[in-house]
């Protein structure tokens, strides 16, 4: 920052003119956030008078609004070449409190949820990439074990039992059980071959797969069934 | 005592793994892996750089340096690694500011810049004293992350946070919140009171934590395995390579209890290669049960103590009453267990603490992926008033011949009282530093003075004065400064004896 003793000839000759860019200068200068004791000084270092309550409040006011400006904790003021972009929803949160007396809450919830869900943003994107990895993992988790099952001359009970118990961590209840004997259900099993008349006994060749959240039910799969 | 209300980032730094979070959820911010999170992994590659993250996965392991948060708990600061260059202490703090740059560099990748500018919160274990929080600030601050102790948040508050933002209702009336956090390597349990309507204000009670965790659990399975394999003829120590044998077996362990948390039952294939034939145990949840029932009956003592430290701020009582007063009274004012951390996806952890508080409290995950609750707790925390009252977020000075010479009276985040103090059953609570103790002069004048680090003024007077600033007339002997539980403050000095409170505490009494 400018140092006290040796004042900026053109911070000097900003002062008297415009004092929000003097302030503005001496915070480029100091090229760290600083307080506003800090800024006071330094103008006073620079010949500027004394600067009282009402006059900072003034400058204060339009010191948070610039683009050039970042007002971090402990009410340090920092400047910034480059004017920080907020994502979107923190931009919206920003202005939600300057306006929010002035706003029915309704709007405001409303905008709210829009960007929410609003899909162009870097992080949505990161998640929506998190939630395709989250479902590879789980499936390459699943034949991992498998392997190492066989490997292990495990059981067909353990194999099967395992299985199940990996897809229900993910939500995925079993349809069925292969080689079980039913009576067909349309709503639950597809048939392999030729239409099945709903109540005819039925083998089952594949399980079934519904997913289960606290939101919905999800018919992934039915089970395949043949007579 | 409310902290800025801003957008803001949590930084969730686990003994485990690490994780970011906006105030919609986590960021991912897993690099080369499928998982949303960083491993707390750092260490050194063969040419000498450090690395964090999944790469350092893949250094030798004496260059790598687990659980490097624990080190600040064990308040350690070098930590020894074997450089090919030979081995060398290395300053643990160093490794800390390297791990969390490359978190801070991350999250700006997801979405989440973390720059100048932003605010970020950091989560810190409740137990930390003012030398613990300082450091992670310290190497927060390093790693070029925007943090103030102000934005630093008690884990268990921002996982208390994260089940508060979901309540669409407000209750009409204070809360009382137990946040019990069991993680891979510790358990941190929380004493919590919220209060207020449109904007709630979280106050810690009491806080404290235990170092034994899921890895315990893990040990414990492991054990009872080897007990079922010596029924089915299988002696670990007898097969060619025990070691590679019992590696196995704490992977199965800590395989089952995952599964457990889902299933009945697990059954457990043994790998020919490995124990010398093929074979199979059903393990049980009820066995996973009973093999974690002892540390979950240390854990309800843990949780005992913290509600009896809680009941110090609530009513003028001596500890002797408080050590005695029965469990069964000590639960009732609860009104939600709040589970956080990955253990408490187990049913078991869930079980014991309804029992332990009975059908009136409610018992539930503070979110429903537990281990992101203190991520996402600390991106909201903006929106929610907090205070330590266990811990207080200030210090006290002494200043005298005109600041040139000072003592720290009270330290910020000192625990008023110790748990020793409950257990010992004294009849004077409080926190207490007398002349004596800060080698004060004999005679002369000073002045307090209060530094506030919640990024709020502290609000408490003395002799109905404001105590930053309150004159004091120094004497070796007669200066005593106290600090209760409730919330009073009383000064001796060589002029008299005053009486004073923080205003801020609030009087839970008269809730």
């Amino acid at each position: 920052m400018t140092r006290p003793g040796r004042p900026s000839r053109a911070l000097a000759a900003l002062i008297g003119t415009d004092p929000c860019a003097a302030v503005l200068r001496v915070l480029q200068e100091a090229d760290a956030a600083i307080t506003a004791t800090d800024i006071k000084r330094a103008l006073q270092a620079a010949g500027g008078p004394p600067m009282d309550k009402r006059s900072w409040g003034r400058l204060q006011k339009r010191l948070r609004v610039d683009d050039h400006i970042v007002v971090e904790p402990g009410h340090r003021y920092r400047w910034v070449a480059a004017p920080v972009t907020p994502p979107p929803a923190d931009a919206f949160e920003q202005i939600a409190r300057a306006v929010s007396s002035r706003v029915k809450r309704a709007h405001l919830e409303a905008v709210r949820r829009a960007l929410g869900d609003a899909p162009d943003d870097v992080e949505t994107t990161a998640r929506q990439r998190q939630a395709v990895l989250d479902g590879v993992r789980a499936l390459a988790e699943l034949a991992s074990e498998v392997e190492e099952l066989a490997a292990n001359q495990a059981s067909s009970r353990a194999l099967i039992h395992r299985v199940r118990s990996r897809v229900k961590s993910s939500g995925l209840e079993p349809i069925e059980r292969a080689g079980d004997a039913a009576t067909f259900d349309r709503r639950r099993h597809e048939p392999i071959g030729p239409p099945i008349a709903d109540g005819a006994p039925v083998i089952v060749v594949r399980p079934g797969y519904a997913w289960r959240t606290p939101r919905e039910d999800v018919l992934v799969a039915r089970a395949a069934v043949q007579e | 005592m409310f902290a800025a209300r801003r957008p803001s980032v949590g930084l969730d730094f686990g003994t485990s793994t690490t994780l970011v979070a906006s105030t919609r959820g986590v960021v991912p911010i897993g690099n080369d892996t499928t998982f949303p999170w960083m491993p707390s992994l750092v260490g050194y590659a063969e040419d000498g750089t450090v690395v964090a993250g999944e790469k350092a996965q893949f250094v030798p392991d004496g260059q790598l340096v687990r659980s490097i948060k624990r080190l600040i708990t064990e308040q350690r600061e070098f930590v020894r690694v074997d450089l090919p260059t030979g081995v060398k202490d290395v300053r643990v703090d160093d490794l800390v500011v390297e791990l969390l740059r490359e978190a801070g560099r991350r999250g700006a990748r997801g979405g989440r810049d973390v720059g100048a500018g932003k605010l970020v919160r950091l989560g810190c274990p409740a137990m930390w004293d003012g030398r613990q929080r300082r450091r992670l600030l310290g190497a927060a601050q390093r790693a070029d992350l925007p943090v103030v102790l102000a934005t630093m948040v008690d884990e268990p508050v921002a996982a208390g946070i994260a089940w508060l933002a979901h309540q669409s209702t407000d209750p009409g009336h204070p809360q009382r919140i137990l946040v019990f956090d069991m993680g891979g390597g510790t358990l941190d349990i929380a004493v919590l009171d919220v209060r207020g309507a449109n904007r709630r204000d979280v106050s810690v009670l009491a806080a404290l934590g235990v170092p034994e965790a899921g890895d315990a659990l893990d040990e414990a399975i492991a054990a009872d395995l080897d007990d079922e394999l010596i029924k089915v003829g299988i002696d670990i120590d007898a097969l060619a390579k025990p070691d590679r044998a019992r590696v196995r077996l704490r992977d199965e362990a800590r395989r089952a209890k995952e599964q457990l948390s889902v299933d009945e039952e697990h059954p457990i294939t043994l790998s020919p290669q490995v124990f010398g034939r093929a074979g199979e145990i059903w393990y049980t949840r009820e066995r996973l049960s009973e093999a974690f029932q002892p540390q979950m009956e240390r854990a309800e003592d843990a949780v005992g103590m913290a509600l009896r430290i809680a009941r110090i701020t609530e009513f003028v009582e001596s500890a002797f009453d408080i050590a005695r007063t029965p469990i069964e009274e000590l639960v009732e004012g609860v009104d939600v267990v709040l589970l956080s951390g990955g253990m408490c996806r187990i049913p078991y952890v869930r079980q014991r603490m309804e029992w332990m508080f009975g059908s009136s409290t409610l018992v539930e995950p503070a979110m429903d992926a537990p281990e992101n609750a203190v991520a996402v707790g600390l991106a909201k925390a903006g929106e929610y008033g907090k205070i330590n009252m266990y811990r207080p977020a200030f210090d006290v000075l002494l200043e005298w011949d005109r600041g040139r010479e000072f003592r720290t009276v009270y330290e910020a985040f000192t625990p008023l009282v110790g748990r020793t103090q409950i257990a010992r059953g004294g009849d004077d609570l409080r926190y207490c530093r007398d002349g004596r103790e800060l080698s004060l002069p004999r005679t002369g004048r000073g002045r307090l003075r209060v530094v506030s680090h919640s990024g709020e003024r502290l609000r408490a007077t003395l002799a109905g004065r404001r105590l930053d600033g309150f004159p004091v007339a120094l004497s070796d002997e007669k200066f005593e400064f106290s600090i209760y539980p409730d919330g009073r403050i009383r000064l001796t000095d060589g002029a008299g004896a005053f009486d004073g409170r923080i205003e801020d505490w609030h009087r839970l009494d008269a809730a």
